[in-house]
This record gives structure tokens, C-alpha cells and sequence, in this order.
């Protein structure tokens, strides 16, 4: 079925014009070339490529990866080639199509966050920054900068001041007590955006041989398993925050891309489905244009922040006895 | 802009070798390109299951015609992701990704090919070894192949016919030699001759490691296909990482899904970079 060409599916994240509102979650598109043969790159609204550091990560030891019930752990530990290389091997490959390129980057310390964005804007073809501050698997940096508010405020500031006029989102973690604050602190400190969730920190073990099935102990738990979570997460940082919000975690087609929607979320990324079925994104944009044409919608903000909330309801909801 | 999509493919049978050994035979549409046996595929049920991701198994047969092609995959139940596939039925639909991956190849001078097969490695061994039948070069193919028992020595009878020579190890003895099958090897292995011969090796990470203390101090050529769990295996997840020694002599991770599953045994490191010590990771659950 192909949708109607009268519906307008694109979105604003602050000064970033994007065609449509989905992404490729970081880490689970690689640069990008890896998907291009299995689906139009061109269709994306934006791709967001593999978390980069200042110089190449080895990453963590293997097994990196367990399935679980409805969802994956990994703990890759952002292995990545470097910013240097990124732009010079990869980007250039990237700039042939028109789709939004935003680079992930990470840091260890702030001063590494602050020259891997200076690189990055200083580099064609880069149109948005994600700020990876919830990484749970890595020691240094990652968590660590997004799990405090203060800490996380200044990331953003470091980041926004070096990126000269590149948009900034900045991607929170779950793993946190009040995800409202750390949104706050980030929009204060200048972020264009937030993304979340990040994965949510989870373990397995093997009882046989009793041992943690990841040789990191704890890995980041994604896919469906979370998107309850992240769905409420969002909910509640769409209304803490009055800058743009990326909803992400668990989405597997454009049922679930709506939830996030419709709660509010400017755009969506999608992340472990890639993994699944390479053209995931692709079938999940049609699957929003096919949802906008049967609720006779003409642009897909018409549905944005849409939920209707039984407000007037005591706490508790539902009717009265 | 897109070249390979994700297949759909029907369940020919799945047949029960043993309580937890199974042959797969699918059918595929012709757009499935001819595999390079060590090439592996990404499969899962057709729909949405319990299981999210895809397994990655080996090529254990291929033919190929206009109308389409048609592959077998041999596999043991080791988790929930191997049960889900052992409980198909004939006409049900997978989701198939692949032929993937980097296969082994064959140098010019080979006249005699050793393939070493531990448990269920037997799988791309025994499709490598028919292929080779075919070519030209026909060599000549001497098999050592082990299990824990007579009962997980599977394949047989299709490995049996494509070889020169089988030597069979069990650890209980129930079927040829008693002991592991890198034993077995070892006292055989000066009747090969490095400068003719080319080794391939699938098994468990222990096989595989003892196998390349054994040829540390030769020079015989092995190429082994190595296991690791993937999320995607199209080089995305960075899941199935595997250390190996690049040429510059540093320790690196590599993708399996990608730069292998198919490696040379001496690229391999055993415990720079590897997690717990001797271990390798583990085959899909």
C-alpha cells in the first residue's frame, strides 16, 4: 500500500529540519553503510551513527550480547573507530544521500566531549549532535555525566559552546530516580533536544556454570522489553521540558513509533529492530503514513502530543462507584 | 539503492536427528545468491515470537535453480532461540538474511584437505567438503571428527561418502577412538604434509584452541569458522567481537559476522582481549 503523497511527514527538532521523524538509534546502525544495501538510506528521516570517542575504542570482551525475554543486553563498551577516521572514512559515504547525519559522541572526560564536537562541527555533511551521556557500559564518562543532573548541565554547556552552530540532543538514561530533573538541567544548559531512554542497566546469569553471561557482569537492556518504560519516561520529559523530545526504546513498528508520538516525542529512533529486520525503519515510516491517511491527517504534528489524559479524574483515574 | 533484502523461505522439513539435533531444509526465492560453504545464515520464524533475534547457523547444504534455492541448516536446541526453531513445521515461513559472511577458500597447491570437526562444526565441514568434489583441484579430503558420544556424531553418513579417510574420536569411547578428536590428531598429524595439505577446522572453542597449540610449531595452513553470539550479523551490533592479531601484530577485535566466521587459526588470540580466560564465547543459545 503506498500512502498518499499529500501528507507531510516532516518535523522540526529545533533549528533541524527533518523529512520524516524516524531515526536509526546509535549503535544499532553502525555508519550506515552496513544497512545501505538492504534499504533506501534516502527514505531515513536521519541516521544516527555508533557512539564516537576522540581516539578508537577497543571495546569490551566478548560475549558482548545475551537475548532475553522480549528484548537483548549488550555490553559492547562503544567501540568505535574514532572521530578522526569517522570522518574521514565514513561521513563521505553518508553525505552522498539526503538524509540528516547525526553524530553520537562520547567522552571520558569533558574536555574529550568538547574536541570531539569541535571535529564534528568543524566537518561537512554533520547536520546534529547526540550527546551520549548514559552509556552503562563503559567506566568512564557515559553514565557517569547523565546520571547528575550538575554533571549533565555541564556536559551540555561544553558541548553546545564547542559545537558552534551544530544542534545539540542530548541522550538521557533511564537509570535514574527523577527523570524530569535531569531534563530541566539539561535544557537549561542549552541543549536543542533530548533523546531517550538509553538502555536500562540488566544482568543474566548462566546457572549452569554460574556465571554472568556477559563478560562485563551487566550489559544495557533494549528492545520491547523497555518500551513501557521509555514510553512513560518520554511522557514525563515531554512535560518537564519545553525543548524538543526524541522518544526512543523498544520500538518495533509504527504502532509502537505512534505511542511515542502521540505521548508527545517530536521524532522517534528506532534501535534493536534494526537488528531483526534491516529495513525495519523504512516499513515503520510508510507504517505512520498509512496510520496519518486513515485518522485523515495531513502533516504528522497533527498528532503529536495528542493523549488524552483523563485529567478531570481524581489521582487513580477510571469512573467513580 | 537496495540489493539484498530479507528472504522469506519455507519450511521443506525440520527433522528430528536426535532429541536435540535437527536438519532444516528451507526453500528460497532465487534472489538467495549461491553460498560459500562457511558462510552462514541469520534465521528466525516468520511474525513475531517470544524470541526476537535471528540465529546464525551455518550452511550445511545449498542447490540452487531458476526457481529458487533450496538450503539445509543442522542445529542443536542449546536455548530458547533453538528450541523456537526446532518447533517448526513443514510450510511454516522464516525470515532468512544471508548468505553471509566471509567462507573458506582453497589455495592452488592443495592436493589434500584435513577437516577437523568437533560436535556440530561437522555442519560447514561436510558442505565444504561436497563442494570440493566438484572443482577441478578434487582433492583429496582426510576427516577427523569428534563428538561426547555415538549419539551426537551427527552427519555422518553424508560426511562419510566425501572423504579419503574419517578418524572418529568419542570422549566415552562409544564410537572410534577413545579421547578427543584433537588427540586423535595429534598422533597422526606428521603423516600430513604442510607444504600439500590445508587444514579446516569447526568445533567448540576448547577443540579449537588445543588445535592451535598443536600447529604452533608447523606450518600447516588451518582456517577455522568461529561461533559468537549476534544480534544482527551484518557487521551493526558489534556483539559477535572476536580477538584476532592484526598484521601490524596488535591485538583487535573483529566482527565474526563480517571479517569472519571464517579465520586463519593463527590470527586467532586466545587470551589478549578475550573475556574469561579460555573462553571464547559461546554458541547461540
Amino acid at each position: 500500500m503506498k500512502p498518499s503523497k499529500r501528507i507531510d511527514l516532516g518535523v522540526r527538532i529545533g533549528d533541524l529540519v527533518l523529512k520524516n521523524p524516524v531515526m536509526t538509534a546509535s549503535g544499532t546502525f553502525g555508519y550506515g553503510e552496513e544497512f545501505a544495501p538492504y534499504g533506501d538510506l534516502n527514505r531515513l528521516g536521519a541516521v544516527i551513527v555508533k557512539g564516537l570517542s576522540l581516539e578508537p575504542r577497543t571495546g569490551n570482551p566478548p560475549p558482548r550480547m545475551m537475548e532475553t525475554p522480549s528484548g537483548m543486553l549488550n555490553a559492547v563498551g562503544l567501540q568505535n573507530i574514532g572521530v578522526r577516521a569517522f570522518i574521514r572514512e565514513k561521513l563521505p559515504f553518508l553525505r552522498r544521500f539526503d538524509c540528516a547525519v547525526i553524530a553520537n559522541i562520547y567522552g571520558e572526560t569533558l574536555e574529550e566531549y568538547e574536541r570531539v564536537a569541535g571535529l564534528l562541527s568543524r566537518a561537512s555533511g554533520v547536520a546534529a549532535l547526540e550527546v551520549n551521556i548514559s552509556c552503562p557500559n563503559v567506566r568512564r564518562g557515559g553514565i557517569a555525566f547523565g546520571a547528575r543532573p550538575d554533571a549533565a548541565a555541564e556536559v551540555t554547556r561544553r558541548v553546545k559552546a564547542a559545537a558552534a552552530a551544530l544542534p545539540v540532543m542530548v541522550k538521557l538514561t533511564p537509570n535514574v530516580t527523577d527523570i524530569a530533573e535531569i531534563a530541566r538541567a539539561v535544557e537549561e544548559a542549552g541543549a536543542d533536544a533530548i533523546s531517550l531512554i538509553n538502555t536500562l542497566t540488566g544482568m543474566s546469569v548462566d546457572v549452569e556454570k554460574r556465571i554472568p553471561h556477559l563478560a562485563n557482569v551487566t550489559g544495557g537492556l533494549s528492545g520491547p522489553a523497555i518500551r513501557p518504560v521509555a514510553l512513560r519516561m518520554v511522557w514525563q520529559a515531554v512535560q518537564a521540558v519545553s525543548i524538543p523530545v526524541v522518544g526512543v526504546g523498544g520500538i518495533m513498528n509504527a504502532r509502537d513509533a505512534l505511542e511515542f508520538l502521540i505521548v508527545g516525542a517530536r521524532a522517534v529512533q528506532v534501535g534493536t529492530a534494526n537488528f531483526i529486520r534491516p529495513a525495519v525503519t523504512i516499513e515503520i515510516i510508510d507504517g505512520i503514513s498509512a496510520y496519518l491517511a486513515r485518522h485523515a491527517c495531513r502533516s504528522v504534528t497533527e498528532i503529536i502530543g495528542t493523549l488524552k489524559t483523563p485529567e478531570a479524574e481524581p489521582p487513580g483515574g477510571g469512573e467513580r462507584t | 539503492m537496495k540489493s539484498k533484502e530479507m528472504a522469506p523461505g519455507e519450511v521443506l522439513f525440520n527433522r528430528a536427528l536426535t532429541p536435540q539435533h535437527f536438519l532444516l531444509a528451507l526453500s528460497l526465492p532465487p534472489t538467495f545468491a549461491r553460498p560459500v560453504p562457511g558462510q552462514f545464515v541469520m534465521i528466525r520464524p516468520a511474525g513475531v515470537g517470544p524470541q526476537l533475534l535471528s540465529r546464525p547457523l551455518s550452511l550445511y547444504g545449498h542447490r540452487g535453480g531458476r526457481d529458487g534455492s533450496r538450503i539445509e541448516l543442522l542445529y542443536r536446541t542449546v536455548g530458547a532461540g533453538t528450541r523456537q526453531l526446532a518447533a517448526l513445521k513443514a510450510g511454516e515461513s522464516v525470515e532468512i538474511l544471508g548468505p553471509l559472511g566471509r567462507g573458506f577458500t582453497l589455495g592452488p597447491d592443495v592436493d589434500e584437505v584435513i577437516l577437523l570437526g568437533g560436535g556440530m562444526g561437522v555442519a560447514p565441514l561436510t558442505f565444504f567438503a561436497e563442494r570440493l568434489g566438484r572443482t577441478k583441484a578434487h582433492p583429496r579430503v582426510v576427516c577427523y571428527f569428534g563428538a561426547g558420544s555415538r549419539d551426537d556424531l551427527i552427519g555422518l553418513d553424508r560426511l562419510s561418502p566425501l572423504c579419503s579417510e574419517l578418524h572418529i574420536a568419542t570422549e566415552d569411547g562409544t564410537r572410534g577412538e577413545r579421547g578427543v578428536i584433537t588427540g586423535l590428531f595429534a598422533a597422526r598429524m606428521r603423516r600430513h604434509d604442510p607444504r600439500r595439505a590445508a587444514m579446516y577446522a569447526c568445533g567448540p572453542n576448547p577443540m579449537l584452541r588445543t588445535l592451535s597449540r598443536l600447529l604452533a610449531g608447523t606450518s600447516l595452513r588451518c582456517q577455522v569458522s568461529v561461533e559468537e553470539r549476534m544480534a544482527c550479523g551484518i557487521g551493526a551490533c558489534l556483539c559477535c567481537a572476536t580477538a584476532v592479531a592484526t598484521p601490524g601484530g596488535q591485538a583487535s577485535y573483529r566482527r565474526v559476522c563480517c571479517e569472519g566466521p571464517v579465520f586463519n587459526l593463527r590470527d586467532l588470540l586466545w587470551d589478549a582481549l578475550s573475556g574469561r580466560s579460555g573462553s571464547r564465547g559461546c554458541t547461540s543459545p
